[in-house]
């Protein structure tokens, strides 16, 4: 017997992602799914924002392959984290979302930050129930990341980092900031540029 | 690179679809992948066959239909489709504004139940 199915594979997937998103809702809170290479520096950001003037409420979900050196870093200023391990998977998925989401007290939270598996390649698949994805590139992995990992390409901020140490080590065929701008300003999807960079760099990456 | 969380996705839905049309085991699932959806059809072939061990599925087998990556170009207006599972600009006029119409599929279409 034939049986019709016509289904996205990660409908599963997608499912228990909108069921999170309901419990963010109700719950009023505002989801990150933040996502970029290893080493971008994901957890570096989250504490420039958890140390930065804000009246927000933060919570963070940090997902590892193993470890929890992220959670800890975060947990110094005072944020509730839970800390997903993936044991070897690449990326986090809704349902691990979804099994932790009862250790975070979501009531009390006005934004989470769900810091992904460092891998551009994965995470860009699978919906966690978040309400934005943001992706970070460093300038040290290459001026046409973008182009490489066109997975991660759909509607996404970006957020880009870099030092002068970093591009120095790399032969770049203009300026990183130029190429940047030519790979991405015709990718309507890419709603923005912002410079996260510290130390000598900064003008030549503004 | 995650070909083993999608073949348990495409388990749960089959197994789910199986029961609700009254058969009892699945003998071959359909599927369109595309090129440029970041599956490997023999890395998920494999990841398959080892998450269906003792499900319905048990011996299903996979036949799947590959999707060529095809686009649209804002600039010249051309359609075009590439033999690759990347497109990094229009392969007529070499402008990088360009939406891509088909090859990201990852979609179950039916299956054979008995």
């Amino acid at each position: 017997m034939n049986v019709k199915v016509v289904t996205r594979i990660l409908e599963a997937n997608d499912r228990i992602a909108l069921e999170n998103r309901k419990l963010f809702d109700s719950a009023g809170v505002f989801v990150i799914n933040l996502m970029s290479g290893p080493g971008a520096g994901k957890t570096s950001l989250l504490e420039k924002t958890l140390a930065g003037n804000t009246t927000l409420k933060i919570g963070v979900i940090e997902g590892d392959i193993a470890g929890t050196d992220d959670a800890e870093r975060v947990q110094k200023f005072g944020a509730p984290v839970v800390q997903i391990n993936t044991g070897g998977a690449c990326h986090l998925d809704a349902n691990m979302i979804r099994e932790v989401l009862a250790d975070l007290p979501l009531d009390d939270i006005d934004m989470l930050f769900i810091e992904n598996v460092g891998n551009l390649v994965c995470p860009a698949e699978f919906q966690v129930g978040e309400d934005m994805k943001v992706m970070i590139l460093s300038i040290a992995e290459g001026h046409d990341k973008p182009l490489k990992c066109s997975e991660q390409d759909g509607p996404c901020p970006l957020h880009r980092r870099g030092c002068r140490q970093d591009t120095e080590r790399r032969t770049f065929p203009q300026s990183p900031a130029q190429d940047f701008r030519g790979i991405l300003q015709d990718r309507p999807g890419h709603c923005g540029m912002e410079r996260l960079a510290q130390g000598k760099g900064e003008e030549e990456l503004t | 690179m995650h070909e083993v969380s999608i073949a348990l996705n495409l388990l749960d839905i089959v197994s789910e679809a199986c029961g609700k049309s009254g058969g009892s085991v699945v003998e071959s699932i359909n599927l369109r992948i595309g090129r440029a959806s970041g599956i490997m059809t023999d890395a998920l072939l494999f990841a398959f066959d080892a998450v269906k061990a003792g499900s319905v599925a048990e011996k299903a087998h996979l036949y799947i239909q590959e999707v060529p990556l095809s686009g649209h170009c804002r600039e010249c207006g051309d359609d075009f489709e590439v033999a690759e599972e990347y497109v990094l600009s229009c392969p007529r006029c070499g402008g990088g504004s360009f939406e891509i119409t088909a090859g990201r599929e990852m979609d179950i279409i039916d299956m054979e139940v008995a």
